[in-house]
């Protein structure tokens, strides 16, 4: 968000950093225990049958291959477009200049377009024009 | 050696062309998104951005309110106002092998709302989220080509 | 699927139905994905229990996992789903951390007197901690979800996207409303700090 709010968020958004820990995980051995478990009990059933350790290897197989393709054939095209910083659109500054809006900018995610955000305009009815 | 453009491009619908040494365009568009079902048709001009516009909106249908494309120009400003509501006043900083810095003012009833800095690169959109309209929402879009 | 050679190899292995490899996956993620976890659901039985349900949906969904992704970051969708189910499916705001059922501090009231006060602290530690997370449990789950993954675990907005499996447009607006309503809630701690 880009506007006088940011200042302010900033406070917030430190609060929160500060604040919202986690715990360590006690016993973590346990977790690794009662999944194994599950898994052999899962195992054990009839829906187990369903997935053979050879499906479940050619089928790993067949995924990583699959991905291996689509790299090939996508991921040059990916890089070239946004390695390329001449070739995608970019916004370098954005502000909101009326303070009930926020303004955030992030690139698109199928083309190499730039969306800016506008938070808190007006609604305007459907019965006023726009045009 | 590049010069530097100091030109205003006039969008919403946008501005009043002279040549750049390319022959680039700006083409700008105001469009209403809305969700429906069945989806409604998508109009020509909007084909290319519909994927993107579900993706990062939402929306599966769109209506073209206004489009408008000119040549990029360099030198001058203008400033241009049909529709009355929203329009752009866009002045192009710099120029490019392929693209062109601009800055960008979105203005709703003679009100500045956003100014943006931004490199657009041919073929590459600017989409800017405007505010609900309706059932919908109004999205701007603006494009080098 | 990431640099580390010996989690590829560790991958293929579990793929192939190795429950020793799977078992040292979870060793190198459990205590990630369990943090994770806790900072949507705020209480450590339903985390506990989650992060066993992110490695079991993580083992059947093996053979789905194509490496496009991080495995990583694939972790982490499944159990930032699994959070959010598990609120959905109770609607009820998870237990704040510091709630000992112990007096609890008046917030309008001076902090700890038997210590001597911190200049220009007026309240204590663990009174702004309840407020935070009291705040916090007052967004829906979807909500804090988001506002874990940018705020605390600063992702990107696609990859939040991807982790929620919603549009960036979702994304954007719930990020918004999150963030205005923290500001609401929390804006007279900034005044009182």
């Amino acid at each position: 968000m880009k506007n006088f709010d940011e200042k302010e968020w900033a406070k917030t958004k430190a609060l929160l950093r500060e604040h919202l820990t986690a715990p360590r995980l006690e016993h973590p051995d346990f977790v690794n225990s009662r999944v194994l478990e599950e898994i052999e009990r899962q195992r054990k059933t009839p829906q187990a049958a369903l997935f053979p350790l050879r499906w479940l290897a050619w089928s790993g197989v067949a995924a990583i291959l699959g991905a291996g393709l689509l790299t090939i054939i996508y991921l040059p095209q990916e890089t070239g477009r946004r390695s390329e910083s001449e070739f995608i659109s970019q916004v370098i500054s954005a502000r909101a200049e009326i303070p009930q809006l926020t303004v955030s900018e992030f690139g698109a995610p199928d083309d190499r377009g730039v969306v800016i955000w506008i938070e808190g305009a007006d609604y305007i009815p459907a019965e006023s024009s726009v045009r | 050696m590049k010069q530097i453009v100091a030109a205003t491009i006039l969008f919403l619908v946008v501005g009043t062309p002279q040549s750049s040494a390319e022959g680039d365009r700006i083409w700008s568009a105001l469009v209403l998104a809305t969700t429906e079902d069945p989806p409604a048709p998508i109009p020509g001009a909007l084909q290319k951005f519909a994927r993107s516009i579900k993706k990062i909106f939402g929306y599966n249908s769109l209506y073209l309110l206004g489009e408008k494309k000119r040549e990029l120009i360099s030198g001058g400003e203008e400033w241009l106002f049909p529709p009355e509501k929203f329009f752009f006043r866009v002045q192009c900083l710099a120029q490019g092998k392929t693209s062109y810095t601009l800055r960008i003012e979105l203005y709703q009833d003679k009100r500045l709302l956003v100014t943006t800095e931004a490199k657009l690169a041919r073929d590459a959109p600017l989409y800017i989220r405007g505010p609900e309209w309706g059932k919908g929402q109004l999205i701007f879009l603006l494009e080098v080509r | 699927m990431g640099d580390d050679p010996e989690e590829a190899r560790l991958l293929v292995d579990a793929r192939s139905g190795d429950t020793l490899a799977f078992d040292k996956l979870i060793t190198l993620y459990r205590e990630k994905i369990y943090m994770h976890i806790f900072q949507i659901v705020r209480n450590e039985e339903d985390a506990l229990d989650l992060t066993q349900e992110t490695f079991i949906r993580a083992w059947k969904s093996l053979s789905s996992f194509d490496g496009t992704a991080t495995l990583s970051n694939w972790l982490h969708r499944i159990s930032t789903n699994a959070a959010i189910d598990l609120c959905r499916r109770r609607r009820v705001r998870p237990q704040a951390e510091f709630e000992s059922g112990a007096m609890k501090i008046d917030p309008a009231s001076r902090t700890t007197p038997s210590k001597p006060e911190t200049p220009g602290s007026s309240i204590d530690r663990a009174e702004i901690k309840r407020r935070v997370e009291e705040a916090f449990s007052a967004l829906s789950a979807e909500h804090r979800a988001v506002i874990v993954l940018k705020e605390i675990e600063d992702l990107s907005y696609e990859e939040i996207a991807r982790q929620l499996g919603c549009s960036l447009g979702t994304v954007m607006s719930r990020l918004f409303y999150a963030r205005k309503k923290l500001q609401t809630l929390l804006r007279d701690l900034h005044e009182e700090l």
